[in-house]
């Protein structure tokens, strides 16, 4: 027969679609029926056609499955083609959804854009600097080694000490100490002074980073008499030489308070820029031949010790080796180690990066937390928001799928958008994490650790894409479980009534529950955190900042004796105190906020002779500092000019002192020793009670002062802070200061003037910083909070709009609808705004070390956010239901 | 472009095939056998399983595609017929072949010179 007219026989199977096998079988069963057909046609038997037939076909086994084979290959083909058609079907439906509702697109992608940012933000900020190591080779292995008070975060360490961890350890394979020096060189016309980091042998060797340009130190140059030699920051080689490799060689003349004498480098070396431990230059410690006493050496901890641990050996290993060595040391030198001071201490070891993150470690996973809750209310939000157009589209899904497409391609559609939706939300976010990492650079406090390391790194781009899909698929959770659970059929009939069964609205409400107490939950942080702010903020000083500047004036290595150093402070103050437009002025090592630097045994009238003599804080100062500070004299006097060597032994104590010394007795009048080192302790008389100040700082608890005067008794240091108490605008302060400085000794680099708003600012940064960022946090989760009952509200009150019509037509009062159409509401809000108090109350003692002045469990706090929320939600609530009642009745009677 | 010298015979029944199913589609395999047999003038006659193979592969390139058909005496059967891939691919094949068919003709035609 023709080609052309067989096919007409057969009619059209609507999608058969049998398994692999069975198509080819049936296919070539057709062929071979056929043959044998026309075999038996052709007069053979039936047997002998299908032998004929099997001939033919050969080996029949092999082909067969050669052929199912490809079949089944191009089944599966087919199969992925149709899903990923689907697919694409869905994204541009998703995109056309989308865009025909421009408002619900754009609150959701905002929404989730806020929410992603913080998290992203936050992400960077833990990544760069909890997480990220230090830049230096195998930094997993650099240890910081120090004194450790029951068993805390290890400081410095005493230059003996140091040395006897370099002869004994085993545990370390390198180990140097590093201190700070001030060095007044001369550049250009000026006197400047430059921050030198007097380092030991094995400094590179610890840290693994050769220098840039030209040579580390070497072991010639740490001997006594060796020509001094000093290696460049790459800041300061940038700086100041302009990165002229020609810096080499080139020699430095420094003078300063660290020096003996005039002392002339030669440069020879620059170091790599990433190697910034905040230094303008590193100079080779000599530690034979040092110039300091024995027993200065023994009680001033100075030198901070950096080691890399050997191989092999872990972190407990080294900190057991390290307690073994202190041990030692204390039984040789039990002079040095005995008494109230050394009680807890011994020597530890941490992680540098441990060591370098520790003080913002807590804080950051608190900051961390705040940001994935808003995170987390972002979405539920979203969810909220989404769930609701779902609903609304119940009719319309209802069509679609009358017409064929089953319940599980609307549910793969509904999450498809949703997945669009945070794809756009996330990158919205990302976007707005870049001005976020950029803000928090900006803003953060200076003693931020690692903060200008700060940044968006890929690790963090990648969590963000799997956010993206996280609260994709989360977001969109919620209605997919209703379009399951309800399905679609059955809905066609439904009037506008479609949609608002009890169980949905019971989901919504729910997620607005749970937006609710997360939002108290954050409100609550904030509020603790702001309070702690505000008491950091109203801390009685116990002096008088305003008006008053401080300034920093460090002397050359010429002042090397005590009386120099007291001549020239003396002077200075006095100088500037006799200043037009300056009222008054004074001089001390150690300012409140600028550290204690001297803390000495303090003997008093009526100490029990068995008892050890407590250690105080105690400052050499000029004449007349109090009234510079602004310090009020409560009792008896201040310190005066007359106060010096020759005449009567004197001291002041402040009030947290004398009620320590003398509890039940009036302070003025008795006598006190002040015993450091071997140092002469003569009787002194206490001739006035002054007012308690901070010592270090604003957090701690005062600390009992006592005051001397510093021409009676005096230690030397390299420099001393200028207190001046003046209403001249700082500019003109500043010159009438320089020139002051410049007329007793040119040689001395022009000091700066901080008014002392500065370091107090400075103190109050970190805390306003975490209270600010936290409550940006919270007002955004309560404002999504409130806009999600808001919409929940408006919702359900459409529902009920016929039900208010009707009761306004029977005369019932506004104040009565109102309550109740949103008393359901304003139940829910209050369940919300409960748990999340409940929650906050078991948690907030995590925060407890960020906070001052404040329990974790401050009533006042908790009931303030109650107030705020339960207002906020009440008035979201009430708005809808009070439009609902303005409809004239005729309208809401219809309305249905 | 020059043709290789031995034939490809892959390619030659997939030609042949397509050829008979644009012509006469959609048809089932069988009737593609009986058409390429009686048009040779018996001189082709395709192996069964080479057949179908052939076609599988060619509905798999997507040269051909198939539906399922059921005869009055309820044998259900497979008809291919030419996609407009396949069209173009047949196209571009006689090209090839026709090409080829010159050439040999040319380097066997008695005479022409060989050219030094």
């Amino acid at each position: 027969m023709t080609l052309r007219s067989s096919w007409k026989r057969y009619f059209r199977i609507q999608a058969w679609r049998g398994s692999a096998e069975k198509e080819v079988d049936t296919e070539l069963q057709f062929h071979i029926q056929e043959l044998v057909d026309r075999y038996v046609d052709q007069g053979m038997s039936e047997t002998e056609a299908r032998r004929r037939v099997e001939d033919r076909f050969g080996e029949y086994g092999p082909m067969r499955e050669e052929l199912v084979r490809s079949q089944e290959r191009r089944t599966r083909r087919r199969r992925h083609q149709g899903i990923a058609d689907d697919l694409r079907l869905d994204f541009r439906l998703s995109l056309r959804t989308l865009v025909r509702r421009p408002r619900f697109s754009v609150l959701a992608i905002l929404t989730l854009g806020l929410g992603v940012g913080a998290c992203v933000t936050l992400s960077s900020v833990v990544n760069s600097v909890l997480l990220k190591p230090l830049p230096f080779p195998e930094s997993n292995r650099l240890m910081h080694v120090g004194t450790t008070r029951g068993g805390g975060l290890p400081g410095r360490l005493t230059m003996p000490e140091f040395l006897a961890i370099r002869q004994q350890t085993h545990t370390l394979e390198y180990v140097a100490a590093y201190h700070t020096v001030s060095l007044i060189v001369q550049l250009d016309q000026q006197p400047d002074q430059l921050v030198a980091g007097e380092v030991t042998e094995d400094f590179f060797r610890v840290f693994g980073i050769p220098p840039l340009l030209g040579r580390a130190f070497e072991e010639e140059d740490f001997r006594q008499g060796a020509s001094p030699v000093a290696i460049l920051s790459h800041r300061v080689w940038i700086q100041q030489w302009g990165g002229d490799e020609g810096a080499l060689g080139r020699r430095v003349v420094a003078h300063g308070p660290d020096l003996e004498e005039v002392v002339t480098y030669t440069i020879v070396g620059v170091m790599a820029p990433d190697f910034d431990l905040g230094f303008d230059l590193l100079v080779p410690q000599q530690i034979t031949g040092t110039i300091w006493a024995e027993e200065f050496m023994f009680t001033n901890w100075t030198h901070s010790v950096v080691g890399r641990m050997a191989d092999g050996r872990d972190e407990a290993q080294v900190g057991a080796e390290m307690n073994a060595i202190a041990g030692r040391l204390a039984s040789e030198y039990p002079q040095y180690y005995s008494g109230s001071l050394h009680q807890d201490r011994s020597i530890g070891a941490m992680l540098l990066l441990d060591k370098t993150v520790h003080s913002a470690r807590a804080s950051t996973w608190l900051l961390f937390g705040a940001a994935a809750l808003l995170l987390v209310i972002a979405v539920v939000n979203v969810s909220g928001l989404y769930l609701a157009r779902v609903l609304d589209q119940r009719h319309e899904l209802a069509v679609r799928g009358a017409l064929g497409a089953g319940t599980g391609r609307l549910a793969r559609q509904t999450l498809t958008e949703s997945l669009v939706l945070s794809v756009l939300g996330t990158s919205v976010g990302v976007i707005l994490a870049f001005a976020g990492v950029r803000t928090f650079r900006v803003l953060g406090p200076a003693n931020f650790p690692r903060l200008d390391t700060i940044s968006i790194g890929l690790g963090v781009l990648g969590f963000s894409a799997a956010l993206a899909l996280a609260t994709g698929v989360l977001a969109g959770a919620a209605p997919v479980a209703i379009l399951g659970k309800q399905g679609c059929g059955g809905t066609l009939n439904g009037g506008s009534r479609v949609g608002r069964s009890k169980g949905t609205g019971r989901l919504r409400s729910g997620l607005v529950g749970v937006q609710i107490s997360l939002a108290a939950y954050l409100l609550v942080g904030s509020g603790l955190l702001v309070r702690s702010f505000w008491n950091l903020h109203e801390t009685e000083l116990g002096f008088t900042p305003e008006n008053l500047s401080v300034s920093t004036v460090t002397l050359p290595g010429s002042y090397d004796t005590v009386e120099e150093y007291v001549r020239f402070f003396t002077n200075a103050s006095r100088r500037l105190a006799e200043t037009q437009g300056v009222d008054a002025a004074s001089w001390v090592p150690d300012p409140p906020l600028y550290g204690g630097w001297w803390y000495p045994e303090i003997v008093f009238d009526g100490m029990p002779p068995d008892q050890n003599p407590p250690y105080m804080n105690t400052h050499t100062v000029g004449p007349e500092y109090f009234a510079s500070m602004g310090i009020p004299v409560l009792r008896g006097r201040g310190i005066t000019p007359r106060d010096r060597a020759g005449t009567g032994l004197v001291a002041v104590v402040d009030e947290v002192a004398a009620a320590w010394l003398w509890p039940s007795d009036e302070a003025v009048g008795k006598r006190i020793r002040v015993v450091s080192g071997q140092e002469p302790s003569p009787w002194l008389t206490v001739v006035g009670v002054v007012a308690g100040t901070p010592g270090a700082s604003l957090t701690r608890d005062p600390a009992p002062q006592v005051y001397v005067p510093a021409q009676q008794r005096a230690q030397r240091y390299g420099q001393a802070r200028l207190v001046v108490r003046s209403d001249l605008p700082p500019t003109a302060l500043v010159e009438r200061l320089q020139s002051v400085i410049r007329a007793l000794d040119p040689s001395i680099p022009p000091p700066t003037l901080f008014p002392y708003s500065t370091p107090l600012a400075a103190h109050l940064r970190t805390p306003r910083f975490y209270a600010l960022l936290i409550g940006a946090f919270s007002i955004m989760a309560v404002t999504l909070a409130a806009v999600g009952a808001y919409s929940q509200v408006a919702y359900l009150v459409m529902g009920k709009t016929r039900e208010i019509g009707i009761r306004k037509a029977l005369g019932a009062g506004v104040w009565r609808i109102l309550a109740s159409v949103s008393r359901d509401s304003i139940t829910l809000a209050m369940a919300g705004l409960l748990a999340g108090l409940v929650l906050a109350a078991g948690t907030s003692r995590v925060m407890e070390s960020l906070l001052f002045g404040i329990e974790p469990l401050d009533l006042i706090t908790f009931l303030a956010v109650g107030f705020v929320i339960l207002a906020t939600i009440t008035l979201a609530c009430i708005f809808p239901a009070f439009r609902a009642t303005r409809i004239p009745s005729v309208e809401a009677l219809r309305s249905d | 472009m020059s043709s290789s010298v031995a034939s490809n015979l892959y390619g030659d029944l997939d030609l042949l095939v397509l050829h008979m199913v644009e012509r006469g589609g959609p048809v089932h395999g069988l009737d593609v056998m009986d058409a390429i047999e009686t048009r040779s003038g018996g001189e082709i006659s395709v192996e069964d399983g080479a057949l179908y193979r052939c076609l599988h592969r060619l509905e798999g390139r997507g040269l051909l595609s198939a539906e399922w058909r059921m005869s009055d005496k309820r044998r259900r059967a497979k008809f291919y017929a030419i996609t407009s891939a396949g069209k173009k691919e047949l196209a571009r094949t006689r090209r090839k072949w026709e090409k080829h068919i010159k050439a040999v003709g040319m380097v066997l035609a008695p005479s022409g010179e060989m050219k030094k």
